[in-house]
């Protein structure tokens, strides 16, 4: 089992809960190669440096995981039948350069979790919860903030 | 020939700024890279062979993900 890390990109048209949809596929193909996901991140609808099949805007995901090196080759092939997916890129990462999840996935994982390490006190999970929605909120706005740079963007073009 | 204050490494002056050397760190990347979206001699910056390898690596994948870009024409941004 390596590390890997895969970021990609989907099509700016895909909104809330068809992205999610799409997010939750990739998640399950993952888990059906018999992968474990580690991290995900979602940065976001960004501005792509160059036009990718004539868009310039995509959401890019990140997300970690290992897996049999064999069956990397699969998951290849599911980004590249997807006409949603603008691009991807994965790559094999160090076990030190694994992300601290911050939301979302540990929910999915809790078992896990449990399995691995029961001896969380219940004041100690409050607190993580608490610091999982200040981190929550300060992400919605840093989006927010980009979404009025974008705007001002395409004003600026216009 | 004119020479100039003798450039030091910035990975050699400050070791905490070499895990910044990765394509998810693309607005540091792109320090090392011009107007035009062509990577900067190392002899230019000042990096060390070392990192400079590192440096071209990352952005290279940086472009394949849109996030640099391959070529930029500043005439047409």
């Amino acid at each position: 089992m390596n590390f890997y890390e895969t970021m990609y990109i989907i099509h700016p048209a895909l909104q809330a809960g068809r992205l999610e949809d799409m997010i939750d596929n990739v998640h399950k193909k993952i888990d059906s190669l018999e992968g474990k996901r580690l991290y995900y991140d979602n940065w976001g609808k960004k501005k792509l440096s160059y036009a990718i099949d004539k868009q310039k805007y995509g959401t890019y995901v990140l997300m970690q995981f290992t897996m049999d090196g064999v069956n990397v080759q699969e998951l290849s092939n599911e980004f590249e039948h997807n006409a949603n997916i603008l691009r991807y890129l994965t790559n094999r990462i160090d076990e030190t350069e694994i992300l601290e999840q911050k939301e979302d996935i540990k929910k999915d994982h809790t078992s896990l979790a449990e399995d691995k390490a029961p001896i969380t006190t219940e004041s100690s999970q409050k607190t993580n919860e608490k610091v999982e929605e200040e981190s929550n909120s300060s992400k919605e706005e840093k989006n927010d903030s980009k979404e009025e740079e974008n705007k001002s963007e395409k004003t600026e073009e216009e | 020939m004119i020479l100039g204050k003798t450039k030091i490494c910035p990975f050699k002056e400050d070791s905490a700024l070499i895990s910044k050397i990765n394509y998810k760190e693309y607005k540091f990347l792109r320090k090392f890279i011009t107007e035009q979206g062509k990577i900067i001699p190392a002899h230019v910056t000042g990096v060390s062979a070392k990192y400079q390898r590192l440096i071209t690596k990352e952005i290279k994948k940086a472009r394949i993900v849109a996030l640099l870009p391959f070529v930029n024409d500043p005439r047409y941004n």
